[in-house]
């Protein structure tokens, strides 16, 4: 298998707070990769860095051996990588099928008018919104919005996905039927990179995961492997549990 | 469709009806319909950018003298549609690098920059005209009437509309809501936020310049004092937020009966017209930030908001 994002030697310093500091890892073609680590370990940062929200203060990141860092994010979005936000982001203003539609007619194949319309519909009914796209956006419950912001991300066709903890926040109902859509993605072959902190769900879709803790990366193999590994448990509770 | 179609036919017909207009007006009356389509001019491509961006511009006036000093300058030397051409080419470009050198600051600095911008502009052809020509003003002389002036404004106008509805309508306009909303869920969906919004800034700019220098030749004495006021950029920014500068009509409407305000208290007021004006502004930004329109709308809603509990309007109307 092939990388199809290779990261190298990132770091992130704000100010003198070294927020990342030299993680290096790679997903292949066609993995649910999981990046996991207790609060304030530098996760969101990574993923920020992945999608041009932040820019790296050093290392490289690499996209199909394309280099993607120090990209503005409108363009790494249009080399093929899309994402969800930790706190999720809904464009208010707009309707369902809008908040759609603005990431079909801005990825490099760009559809408007009514084929857009067309596949928004198919879009939001892939994530169980179907017939809701003339809602407003604002009038939507927490789930149907973070099924809005992944039919969204889902939109721009990417070739990476990034999660950021977009099943936290969900009833037990809710979450196994974000799984099972998570899963869905898996089988049509999507690369996806999530961040999560419901180990049930990171067991039961990544078939490997990357642990960082204070800003490093201190794991990095198989899910089960991984979770059972001192350290990391460590990491997580303390050392008196290892 | 049909809605669309007809749109545009009652637009053709109140542009034709507004064309006509001069042969019933008097020379006052035709200074005037040309001042105020102007006004309405600068206000809606005023809004084009800064409607949606909330970037505050006070450059107006940069742009208009800039118009009106290309035609100046060159009026004598050069075919009028040609002179026309390039004052747009002149704008456009002081557009672009301006915008690609202060886009990036926000909210208050924009506000400074652009006010800066005018005052520098207006101090260099000071003193360009002073040490190199050697004198302050120019004269235009130009076989041009009030009658075509007004009609050339009319006619931009109606295309600095038919622009603003064009962009409402297109992928442009729901980048702009999108920005509007969410900067960082922009540029993750792709959105070249920096490059719309140099996009927007030139094309209001372009349509600025061509105003100032449209209307160039009814002044027939030309200097930097009279060209480079900074109260045109005033006027322009508190009619668009009078109308509501998010709306397509709301420049417009705004522009309307504030121009024909200014002018009366000009006439009427002529020491205190500045004072009456600032007072004006400080209650626009107070009492309608939004806009009327806004305002209206918002009243709306409420009353209906309030009514709907009771079921059937009729019957509470009638046992009034």
């Amino acid at each position: 298998m092939t990388a199809l994002i290779e990261i190298t030697g990132l770091k992130k310093q704000f100010g003198g707070l070294a927020a990342v500091s030299d993680v290096s890892f790679g997903v292949n073609e066609g993995e649910i990769v999981a990046l996991l680590g207790p609060n304030g370990s530098g996760k969101t940062t990574v993923l920020n860095m992945i999608s041009g929200a932040l820019t790296p203060t050093a290392g490289h990141i690499a996209l199909a051996g394309d280099t993607i860092s120090g990209l503005p994010p409108h363009k790494i979005a249009h080399k093929g990588v899309a994402r969800t936000f930790q706190l999720v982001k809904i464009l208010p203003s707009l309707t369902v099928a809008e908040n759609v539609i603005a990431a079909l007619a801005f990825r490099p194949n760009p559809l408007w008018g009514a084929p857009a319309l067309e596949r928004a519909s198919d879009l939001l009914a892939d994530v169980g919104l179907a017939g809701r796209g003339g809602e407003h956006a604002d009038d939507l419950t927490y789930i149907d919005q973070k099924r809005m912001e992944l039919a969204r991300a889902l939109a721009a066709e990417p070739r990476l996905l990034l999660l950021d903890e977009w099943l936290s926040g969900l009833n037990p109902t809710e979450l196994a039927i974000g799984i099972d859509l998570i899963m869905s993605l898996r089988e049509r072959g999507m690369t996806i990179l999530l961040v999560e902190h419901i180990m049930e769900a990171v067991r039961a879709l990544c078939s490997r995961a990357v642990v960082m803790n204070v800003g490093k990366k201190i794991a990095d193999g198989p899910t089960a492997e991984v979770l059972a590994d001192p350290g990391v448990i460590a990491a997580y509770l303390g050392e008196g549990h290892a | 469709m049909i809605r669309i179609v007809g749109g545009f036919g009652l637009a053709a017909l109140a542009l034709a009806a507004l064309a006509w207009l001069p042969t019933r007006f008097g020379a006052y009356g035709v200074g005037l319909l040309l001042g105020m389509t102007g006004y309405v001019t600068l206000a809606s491509a005023w809004a084009l950018f800064s409607g949606p961006t909330r970037y505050i511009s006070l450059a107006t006036v940069a742009f208009f003298g800039i118009g009106a000093y290309t035609v100046a300058v060159l009026s004598e030397s050069l075919p009028y549609p040609l002179v026309l051409a390039i004052a747009g080419v002149i704008g456009l470009v002081v557009a672009l690098v301006v915008g690609l050198a202060t886009l990036r600051l926000v909210g208050i600095y924009f506000v400074i920059f652009t006010f800066g911008l005018a005052e520098l502009i207006r101090q260099l052809v000071t003193w360009y005209e002073v040490n190199v020509t050697g004198t302050l003003g120019r004269y235009i002389f130009l076989p041009i009437s009030s009658e075509q002036i007004y009609w050339q404004l009319l006619g931009l106008a109606a295309i600095t509309i038919a622009i603003g509805w064009w962009i409402s309508r297109s992928r442009i306009g729901l980048a702009l809501k999108v920005i509007g909303d969410d900067e960082t869920v922009a540029a993750h969906t792709g959105i070249n936020i920096a490059g719309v919004k140099l996009a927007l800034f030139a094309v209001s700019a372009t349509i600025i310049t061509l105003v100032g220098a449209i209307q160039a030749p009814r002044w027939t004495y030309v200097e930097p004092s009279i060209v480079f006021n900074p109260t045109i950029s005033f006027l322009t920014l508190i009619m668009a937020l009078l109308g509501g500068a998010n709306r397509l009509w709301g420049p417009m409407l705004g522009a309307i009966p504030l121009f024909l305000l200014f002018e009366w208290l000009s006439a009427n007021f002529p020491n205190h017209y500045s004072i009456i004006l600032g007072l004006m502004f400080i209650a626009i930004v107070f009492v309608v930030p939004r806009g009327v329109l806004a305002f209206f709308e918002d009243a709306l809603k409420q009353v209906r908001s309030r009514r709907a509990p009771e079921v059937p309007v009729e019957a509470s109307e009638a046992t009034q």
